[in-house]
């Protein structure tokens, strides 16, 4: 057998696997989400905060004793421990230990607590915690054991003063899985050695296998995944009637209304599918023919295609991912379109407000637009002098206006923050040589635009008069001996002829050049720092700005990103388009 | 007609003469603040310092971290070692790349080639919360691999069109007299290829070299130890937000960060105009 | 030294068939020119027989061992490019060397090759030299010597002459004659210059559109061609073609265009099926006889103006407009008609070819 075919076989098998794999990892992680976290989490963190208040409520050892009891009762799913730490003596130090005034281990009501256990020590802490809040706790985790969460923690008042504390601790058990994964898998490997083997020996039988296997794999999870719903609805009943009891009340409370979320099921089936429907019209087949045919080509390709695919590709859709999610306090929840609404809604902000998206994006329009029509005239202006052969000294000219290209940005960036210097700037300086007005540069939007501008320009117009010089050279010295024959006048010259020559050339530089502007980070973020009240900021500080100084929200940035990345990228397609264009007419 | 042309070549000297001027003017202030005392910018703009001292420069190459380890030398040697690694592996990674680009008809070729394009297009400093995810999960912050893994696959997209653009220049049938003769597509790459493309190569290295000695962000998020900091790190906290900035030390610091990166780029920038416009900036 | 083989070879690109089903046994010894116009499919073919192209159908054999799957440095193959392809940054000693170091020669065996070579070129004084200070014509030779040092079994040259000035280019085609005559190995040569190809090859093939249309030596080329085109692509100036019927009337055929008419008595034999059709006639510039005009021709004759004449040196071009079309007629230099004479002119029932009008077939061949 060729050893083409070999390899088409086992990258069918390898889709068809890679098929099942993914919806078994869908389903299974869509169960786990939503299913074991609202069983586990919710109906454990409704029942410590309503123990909690009701014991605080209640205040007398034998009704604490009596609901805990009843709470025991009702949830067991949960491993939890509810106790009542008797007050410390704030005058006496020896005074200061705290006791169990009730417990679910009845023999330890009375008892001190032991500070060695770390158990009782984390309920020492809690206890502090309230006692110093003042007011009920939910869900205090232990920095060093997170199996040891404070769920809930009330203060117990009796004659107006802190007389206890109501403490609920879970220490969650490895969180219960609803049902086994390993048939899916197993599913899985089976039909991964089928495609295979028919790959191998009836390419024909391949096809209709990998089929039959995948809607057999889909409707085995939708019949898993209602099974692990069914579960969980019952568990919620059951928590539910529990509370009621407890609390003797009929409501129900907002944290159990969660149900399990259906994204897994929707993005990973059909995803298999594609993947599998791929494999059915033999792609894996031609794409092995065509990596042995191409092997070296892909060969040299993996060393750059890896380091891109891990650093620049997986940031780049991890990004676009957190652009639906809203990031506070360590959690991600998925928001939808929330955070690009809010962006292209203004925020709920007056157009004329720096925050405002619109506000911030006409900025960065004129930001680009002024530097690149800077950089292109000087550096232009500059080629065209010093393109001249008979001009002296044209190397030593080049090589020091080339200088702002060779610093390092950030040290020009804080140069020119200190030239704009109020009171010891330079640029001051020359103002009151001049007889002018000190300005405050960074005080008003128009001085710090200027500000920023004028340092982009000096640190930019070097590119472009290298590009412009670079291309100026390569435009046959005939052409201009043609329009001197022709007796054309210099500037007829130049807009007839030298520039629409240099315009190959410089099309693609003004393109680089306008998106390097448009992402130009430093100089924002250093010279002006968006001063005043972040209205010189452009889209990429205003997203860093979000991200990491108004209170990480990463999402927001992230939807900032994708938002000038589609920006970019229409703009690159529509330049694209108009140099077509130009080129063909 | 001699009259005027005389006239004109002088007007352009003229005009040549104050734009350089006004181009090295915060160069030259830069110069004379870290030889004249003080930490505050002086109010002149005359270049010429009026008291040389070397304090500065005693001050950042002698700073010491709080256990007496002499920070300067580890920054410089991190600064090193980080533009060092990054300019090799830039270079072999946009090199491999953009030959098969150039030379390969493949089935996702077009695919790829857009990818290197457009991932430009996404802010990079934005990429930094994912990338920082990533490093930690690696084991690479604090390192300095991470960065240069960082800083090679971000230089990468446009060395790969500039190395592209210039190979595609190279005649193909180069590469087949070699074949003929009896060199492998190695051999070839870099008995042939390599040789003949030494000023894209020049260009890139320049660039990925740059990419690396000049960043400042990404090596004040990733990188959290005095010791492992990098020199833009270390300059930055001169006149950082925190505290009151100390000029004359940041103008010392950035005239020794600024010397070799300077050199550099005036040893290889007789490259810089047949290697850009021959690759990624005619495309 | 080796013979080559190629069996029902095919060339696709997508879905164009670049080369369509060739069969060609290159002989031991000969130097075989593939001749065609430009994007014949010549190249293509060269380069597949070198290696530089996969081979999409069929087979190619070197010393009667397929070499489909063999890599060009073992098929011991050497090539000349049309743009000589020398490595710009070696020198030219290094330029012949560098295909014996990739083959592990020993030192001293490569040096004495190289100096062989350079001298067998005269190129021993440019050793030193880069190719960029170099001539067209030293690069050119340097580019043989490249071949040379090699000692391949088979010498693949694409359009080597291309690139020169006429001068130069007899000049190497001459040099090429001798350096063939001297190595005898066998050459496979492609050029779309027919004057290169009657003048080099010991047999032509000639090429159109992916497909071989006759192969033999130079002379039988120019005499018998099979078809129109091959009649056509060679001979200076080209042949003439004259559009007509085939009539036979009592056993005598005869073909008869506007205001011609001639009898083929001793071709008659040789049409298979005289009856009525539509045929070109052919007939080369030197075959055409023609006469001061006269106002009372005999029937063969035609009356033809001459619109333009161009003396060549040793003979002169004259292009004549005839009531059956605008023919060329080579004559000597002695003959002075001038443009605007009207001359009688005739063409010998023995210099006339005959090609059917629908398949281009030659009907007397
Ligand atoms: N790499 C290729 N891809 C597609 N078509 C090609 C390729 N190389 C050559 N061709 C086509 O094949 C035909 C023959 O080319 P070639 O052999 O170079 O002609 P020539 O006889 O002039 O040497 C031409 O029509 C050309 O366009
Ligand atoms: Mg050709």
């Amino acid at each position: 057998m060729k050893r083409k075919h070999i390899t088409g076989a086992l990258l069918t098998a390898l889709f068809a696997g890679s098929a099942v794999a993914i919806s078994a990892a869908a389903v299974y992680l869509s169960a786990l989400n939503s299913g074991e976290k609202a069983i586990i989490e919710s109906p454990a963190r409704a029942y410590a905060a309503a123990l909690a208040l009701r014991v605080a409520k209640d205040a007398s050892p034998p009704t604490a004793q009596t609901a805990l009891a009843a709470v025991t009762q009702n949830a067991k799913a949960l491993e939890h421990i509810s106790v009542v730490v008797e007050p410390r003596s704030t005058k006496y130090r020896f005074l200061r230990k705290r006791r169990f005034l009730a417990a679910n281990d009845a023999k330890r009501v009375g008892a001190v607590l032991n500070k060695q256990s770390p158990l009782d020590k984390r309920l020492y802490d809690a206890a502090s915690s309230v006692r110093s809040a003042g007011k009920p706790l939910l869900e205090l985790r232990s920095p060093q054991d997170s199996n040891l969460t404070v769920l809930a923690a009330a203060p117990v008042m009796r004659e107006g003063k802190h007389y206890a504390t109501a403490i609920v601790i879970t220490a969650p058990k490895a969180p219960p899985v609803p049902a086994p994964a390993w048939p899916l898998f197993a599913c899985g490997l089976a039909l991964f050695a089928f495609a295979l083997l028919a790959a191998l020996f009836a390419p024909r039988l391949r096809h209709v296998l990998v089929l039959l296997g995948v809607i057999g794999m889909s409707g085995f999870s939708w019949w898993w995944t209602s099974g692990v719903s069914a579960a969980y609805t019952a568990n919620l009943t059951h928590t539910l009637a529990g509370l009621q009891r407890t609390l003797g009340t009929s409501g129900s409370l907002d944290a159990l209304s969660a149900s399990p979320s259906p994204w897994a099921l929707i993005i990973g089936i059909p995803l298999a599918l594609v993947i599998s429907l791929l494999a059915l019209f033999g792609v894996g087949r031609r794409m092995a023919a065509s990596m042995a045919e191409h092997r070296l080509a892909y060969t040299l390709l993996i060393p750059a295609g890896l380091g891109m695919a891990l650093l620049v590709l997986l940031p780049f859709v991890y990004g676009l991912a957190l652009g639906f999610f809203n990031h506070q306090h360590g959690e991600y929840n998925f928001v939808g379109l929330k955070n690009f609404v809010e962006i292209l809604s203004g925020g709920d902000r007056p157009l004329s407000h720096p925050l405002n998206f619109y506000f911030t994006l006409g900025v960065t329009v004129l930001w680009t637009a002024v530097n690149v029509f800077l950089h292109v005239t000087i550096g232009l202006a500059l080629a065209l002098v010093l393109k001249d052969p008979l001009l002296r000294f044209k190397g030593i000219y080049r090589a020091l206006l080339i200088l702002p290209w060779a610093m390092p940005n950030y040290i020009t960036a804080l140069i020119w923050k200190g030239m704009f210097h109020y009171q010891y700037g330079a640029v001051n300086h020359v103002l009151e040589i001049v007889g002018l007005e000190k300005v405050s540069w960074f005080s008003s939007f128009s001085t710090a635009f200027i500000a920023n501008v004028t340092t982009n320009t000096w640190l930019g117009f070097p590119f472009m008069m290298v590009v412009a010089l670079g291309a100026l050279q390569s435009i046959p010295g005939d052409v201009y001996e043609a329009a001197a024959v022709d007796g054309a006048p210099r500037h007829k010259v130049f807009f007839h002829i030298t520039l629409p020559l240099l315009r190959p050339a410089l099309y693609p530089a003004i393109v680089l050049g306008s998106i390097w502007t448009f992402n130009m980070f430093n100089i924002i973020y250093l010279v002006s720092a968006g001063a005043p009240n972040g209205s010189s900021d452009i889209l990429i500080t205003e997203a860093y700005r979000w991200a990491f100084q108004r209170g990480d929200r990463y999402g927001l940035a992230a939807a900032y990103a994708l938002i000038i990345f589609v920006v970019l990228f229409f703009y690159s397609k529509i330049a694209n388009r108009l140099s077509r264009v130009s080129e063909d007419g | 007609m001699q009259q005027s042309t005389k006239m004109n070549r002088a007007i352009t000297h003229l005009f040549l003469i104050i734009f350089t001027g006004m181009t090295l003017l915060p160069v030259a202030l830069v110069l004379r603040k870290a030889v004249s005392p003080g930490k505050a910018f002086e109010l002149t703009i005359n270049p010429i310092p009026s008291k040389v001292t070397s304090e500065h420069f005693r001050e950042v190459i002698g700073k010491t971290s709080s256990d007496g380890k002499w920070l300067f030398g580890r920054q410089l040697l991190n600064s090193t070692l980080i533009a060092l690694g990054t300019t090799l592996l830039g270079v072999f990674l946009a090199a491999t790349a953009a030959y098969a680009f150039s030379r390969f008809r493949f089935p996702g070729r077009n695919g790829g080639m857009m990818a290197f394009l457009v991932v430009q297009m996404f802010p990079a400093t934005l990429l930094m919360i994912p990338m920082y995810v990533i490093l930690s999960k690696l084991g690479l912050l604090n390192s300095i691999l991470g960065l240069i893994f960082v800083y090679s696959t971000t230089a990468i997209p446009f060395c790969v069109w500039m190395l592209k653009g210039y190979f595609d220049t190279i005649p193909k049938e180069l590469e087949e007299a070699a074949l003929i003769d009896g060199a492998s597509r190695i051999r070839i790459f870099y008995t042939i290829v390599l040789p003949l493309a030494r000023p894209a190569l020049a260009v890139t290295a320049l660039f990925s070299f740059m990419t690396a000695w000049n960043e400042y962000i990404l090596a004040a998020t990733f990188l959290n130890r005095e010791e492992s900091y990098t020199l833009p790190v270390l300059l930055n906290s001169y006149v950082g937000e925190h505290g009151s900035a100390n000029w004359g030390a940041f103008a010392a610091g950035a005239v020794l960060v600024s010397i070799p990166i300077v050199a550099l780029f005036y040893a290889l920038q007789k490259h810089l105009v047949s290697g850009l416009t021959a690759g990624g900036v005619k495309g | 030294m080796a013979n080559v083989t190629l069996e029902k070879v095919v060339k696709r690109y997508g879905d164009n068939e670049v080369v369509k089903s060739i069969d060609l046994e290159i002989p031991d010894q000969e130097l075989v020119v593939l001749v065609g116009p430009s994007g014949c499919g010549k190249s293509t073919t060269l380069r597949m027989i070198a290696g530089l192209e996969d081979i999409t159908g069929g087979e190619i054999r070197i010393d009667g061992k397929r070499v489909n799957e063999t890599a060009p440095k073992d098929r011991d193959i050497a090539m000349v490019f049309q743009s000589y392809a020398l490595y710009p940054h070696m020198t030219v000693r290094e330029n012949l060397e560098f295909g014996l170091r990739m083959r592990r020669a020993p030192a001293k065996e490569i040096s004495e090759r190289v100096e062989e070579a350079a001298s067998m070129l005269s190129i021993e004084e440019l050793l030193s030299r880069r190719p960029k200070q170099l001539s067209g014509g030293q690069r050119q030779r340097v580019a043989m010597g490249r071949a040379i040092v090699r000692r391949p079994k088979v010498f693949l040259f694409d359009e080597p002459l291309s690139n020169l000035d006429a001068k130069l280019r007899a000049q190497m085609r001459l040099e090429l004659a001798r350096l063939h005559a001297r190595l005898r190995t066998t050459m496979v040569y492609v050029t779309h210059d027919q004057v290169e190809a009657m003048t080099l090859a010991d047999r032509i093939v000639v090429m159109n559109e992916g497909v071989i249309q006759q192969v033999g030596s130079p002379l039988e080329l120019y005499q018998h061609p099979t078809n129109r085109f091959v009649a056509g692509f060679l001979g200076t100036p080209a042949m003439n073609f004259v559009s007509g019927q085939l009539s036979s009337t009592a056993g005598e055929v005869s073909f008869t265009a506007e205001g011609l008419q001639i009898a083929l008595e001793d071709h008659g034999s040789k049409l298979e099926s005289p009856e009525a059709k539509e045929v070109v006639l052919g007939v080369r510039p030197p075959d055409i006889k023609l006469s001061p005009d006269d106002p009372s021709p005999t029937p063969g004759m035609v009356r033809a103006k001459v619109e333009v004449r161009e003396p060549m040196g040793a003979e002169i071009f004259l292009h004549l407009d005839s009531t059956c079309g605008a023919l060329v007629a080579r004559v000597d230099s002695d003959c002075d008609y001038r443009a605007g004479d009207a001359v009688m002119l005739s063409i010998p029932n023995r210099a006339v070819h005959l090609f059917d009008a629908a398949s281009h077939q030659n009907l007397l061949f």
